[in-house]
């Protein structure tokens, strides 16, 4: 058994290890095998669609900064929604929408809706040719939206997406190896599924997608269920999935840019985690049902990162969950160390030179990523495989208490 | 009926189903991580501990054991064997040695009364032989004076001045005279090579000589093959000695008593709990791993040299020692671990 894990692991590490090296090759030496021909003339309709819940006084803020965008202001509009949120954030759209007259429209659902709901909900009240749906918690840069738009040029381009970054990357150690794991996963991973053009998954924080595409998607993301049960979570990955199923191409313009803020509290992390990993096993799980629909549709490469990936993870969790003879601390092996540690370290080395907003103040705590890469990967997968009865807005849902005009 | 008028019903079930085994699964895994830390917990603190392990003739250790220490036997064997021909070759050479050693002052002694004796009669002789030669000088000179005697008795027989017996007696003694001279040279010849013997080293006296250097360089070659000897001896004595010490030592270890034996139960006590290991305590087995503990023997004796295990719970290498446990349920032995001296947790 022990034997089979260490296998399936230096496989998963081999992929892994693969892929990012690719996508650095890519990124340094041929950036156009990972770029997209882009239009900067085209200049669509845009209805930005906020979903909140529980957000506060950062929507406001993430209103703002979107509206400050290099693009015409006829062409876009902030459709803000408020989920029935048990903070002030309902008070903040309505503020936004008081100070930007004509641009911010705020809505407020009549009881819980969910993300998913509430998004279609916001579409509904939208005319635009580009749908873009942005989290509430994100600042964003001048030419974003821009950014995303000329990628359209193609009718084949479904979704186009950008890159995020972390606003609060020294706050404490948390948010430090959150910095890492953001460059990872938004950046330089989607660069090498842009290099095929089937990105799989777009993240929700910024995606702009065609109108018609979206409708299209609209009523399986409205019967999105398992065995009955609602699904609320996981929209964007969803969304992009079916993209992909469709035809249409998706990608990543790593020069649109966004930043949040993230978790700097255990409880919020492991919530947001746990979601985002729920949504990946769900994913999965859609993949080898609808496998035969891939085939044909979806690129090769787009297949590969949809099957092959994830299922090793999972191979390895559902391994490591059924051997009880298993050693878990087998992780400490001086090779997985030294690995983890050289990685940092040219992890540190690329955000300080390309990102220098990213620096982080303590490079050591990649140590703490290593640490939490174990967690993530394997523990929390099988948590996620016997909690897919249950989804919710994830680390959104604690409680506030903060009004609108008191101090924070 | 309709797939579609069934699905909610299956659903349900399904759902019902997959709660059922996510709530306990989820139990399972945090029951399963609470044990693992509490017993990391434990097993990092405990004192009392120790690992169990059987052993018998099957083992493979056992029979690389058995292997190696009748090869050792072996070794010993030989070397004994070996020794005590070496002892006999000592004792042959030695007696060998003696004999030849007691040889030489017979031989010097021989060679000195020789040699006495001829520094005594040599210069008599060589006296006499110098008196020998003015003799024969003298007759030799007489007889020559006769020549002309003889010639006389034939002018006087022809004269008939003296009968032909007269004649014939004078020439027998003239002849007679003559002889003599050459039996006395002859033996004046005799008398030099006697002399000479006496006086000068002869072939005989430097053969015998060369017999002594011999019989002297085989009683060195001797003294060094019993020297050899001896040391070799000496040396196989150290190492049989610590070949049988090695021996010793094997005799006193669970794997030697498990090579007589069928089973042999022992435990390794890890060097931090070694103070709990003595003769005569009590030994504890447990039915969840340190809780719900019973009294299963006694510790019945320690062995020497250090052993090496896997620790049960951290997998790492474990370092101490083995002691016997004299087992009153002998399925205990197949626990991970047992605990010396008391119960763990005083239940």
């Amino acid at each position: 058994m022990l034997t089979f894990i260490l296998c399936v692991l230096g496989l998963r590490l081999f992929l892994s290890l693969a892929k990012y090296a690719w996508s650095i090759v890519m990124r340094i030496g041929h950036p156009r095998l990972a770029s997209v021909k882009q239009d900067f003339s085209l200049e669509p309709t845009v209805s930005i669609l906020l979903p909140c819940f529980n957000e506060g006084p950062d929507v406001y803020n993430s209103i703002r900064t979107i509206l400050e965008c290099d693009y015409p202001v006829d062409k876009f509009q902030v459709i803000a929604t408020d989920d029935r949120s048990r903070d002030d954030s309902w008070e903040w759209l309505q503020k936004a929408a008081a100070d930007f007259p004509g641009r911010v429209v705020a809505r407020q659902n009549a009881k819980n809706l969910g993300k998913s709901r509430t998004l279609i909900g916001a579409s509904h009240a939208s005319t635009s040719d580009i749908i873009l749906v942005i989290d509430s918690d994100c600042i964003f840069a001048k030419n974003t939206i821009r950014e995303l738009v000329s990628c359209f040029s193609d009718p084949k381009m479904g979704i186009v997406g950008g890159t995020v970054g972390v606003r609060n990357p020294n706050t404490n150690s948390l948010t430090q190896v959150q910095t890492y794991v953001y460059f990872l996963a938004f950046d330089l991973w989607k660069t090498y599924e842009n290099w095929t053009k089937s990105v799989t998954c777009v993240g929700g924080y910024l995606l702009a997608i065609r109108r018609d595409l979206f409708e299209q998607i609209e009523p399986k993301i409205l019967t999105r269920n398992w065995f009955g049960v609602e699904v609320v979570e996981g929209e964007d990955r969803y969304i992009t999935h079916h993209a992909l199923l469709l035809g249409y191409d998706t990608y990543v313009n790593t020069k649109a840019r966004c930043w949040t803020n993230a978790p700097d509290k255990y409880p919020q992390f492991f919530k947001q985690q746990y979601r985002w990993r729920k949504s990946g096993v769900r994913d999965l799980f859609m993949t080898y049902k609808l496998l035969w629909s891939h085939l044909g549709t979806m690129h090769p490469n787009g297949i590969y990162c949809s099957t092959v990936a994830p299922l090793t993870l999972l191979t390895l969790t559902l391994a490591i969950f059924f051997a009880p003879r298993f050693n878990p601390l087998f992780f400490l092996h001086p090779v997985t160390l030294i690995i983890s540690l050289a990685t940092g370290a040219v992890l540190h080395l690329t955000i300080s030179k390309h990102f220098p907003d990213q620096k982080i103040a303590n490079p050591l705590t990649f140590a703490f990523f290593g640490f939490w890469w174990i967690i993530n990967s394997f523990y929390l997968t099988v948590l996620c495989l016997l909690t897919l009865d249950f989804s919710d807005w994830g680390s959104r849902t604690k409680q506030r208490v903060r009004r609108l005009g008191q101090q924070s | 009926m309709k797939l579609e008028d069934i699905k909610p019903a299956i659903n349900h079930s399904v759902l019902t189903l997959y709660r059922v085994f996510a709530i306990v699964s989820l139990y399972a895994v945090l029951a399963a991580v609470l044990m693992f830390g509490l017993g990391s917990a434990f097993y990092a603190g405990s004192k009392t501990w120790v690992a169990p392990v059987i052993l018998s003739q099957s083992d493979k250790d056992t029979l690389d054991l058995t292997s190696k220490t009748l090869a050792t036997q072996n070794t010993v064997d030989n070397l004994t064997l070996d020794m005590g021909k070496l002892a006999n070759t000592v004792a042959e050479a030695q007696s060998h040695k003696a004999k030849l050693a007691h040889l030489l002052p017979s031989i010097d002694e021989a060679i000195e009364q020789e040699n006495r004796h001829k520094r005594a009669t040599g210069p008599v002789l060589a006296s006499l032989d110098n008196q020998k030669n003015a003799d024969n000088t003298r007759t030799q000179g007489a007889l020559a004076k006769l020549a002309d005697v003889n010639a006389t008795i034939d002018q006087e027989l022809a004269a008939g001045l003296i009968t032909k017996s007269d004649a014939s007696q004078a020439t027998m003694t003239l002849v007679k005279s003559n002889g003599d001279l050459t039996d006395s040279k002859i033996a004046t010849t005799l008398l030099k090579d006697t002399v000479w013997e006496k006086t000068l080293p002869s072939t005989m006296y430097l053969d015998t000589l060369h017999k002594k250097a011999e019989l002297e360089s085989e009683i060195a070659c001797l003294g060094i093959v019993i020297d050899a000897a001896q040391k070799q001896i000496a040396t196989e004595q150290i190492q049989v000695a610590k070949l049988e010490g090695a021996l010793t030592l094997v005799k006193q270890t669970p794997l030697w008593a498990a090579m007589q034996g069928a089973r042999t139960n022992v435990a390794l006590v890890p060097y931090e709990n070694q103070s709990v290991a003595n003769e005569g305590e009590p030994v504890y087995d447990c039915y969840l791993s340190f809780v719900a503990c019973r009294r299963v023997g006694t510790v019945k004796g320690s062995f020497v040299g250090e052993q090496h295990t896997t620790h049960p719970i951290f997998k790492t290498d474990l370092r101490g020692f083995l002691v016997e446990l004299e087992l009153t349920d002998p399925d205990s032995a197949k626990s991970k671990t047992l605990f010396v001296g008391s119960k763990p947790l005083l239940f």
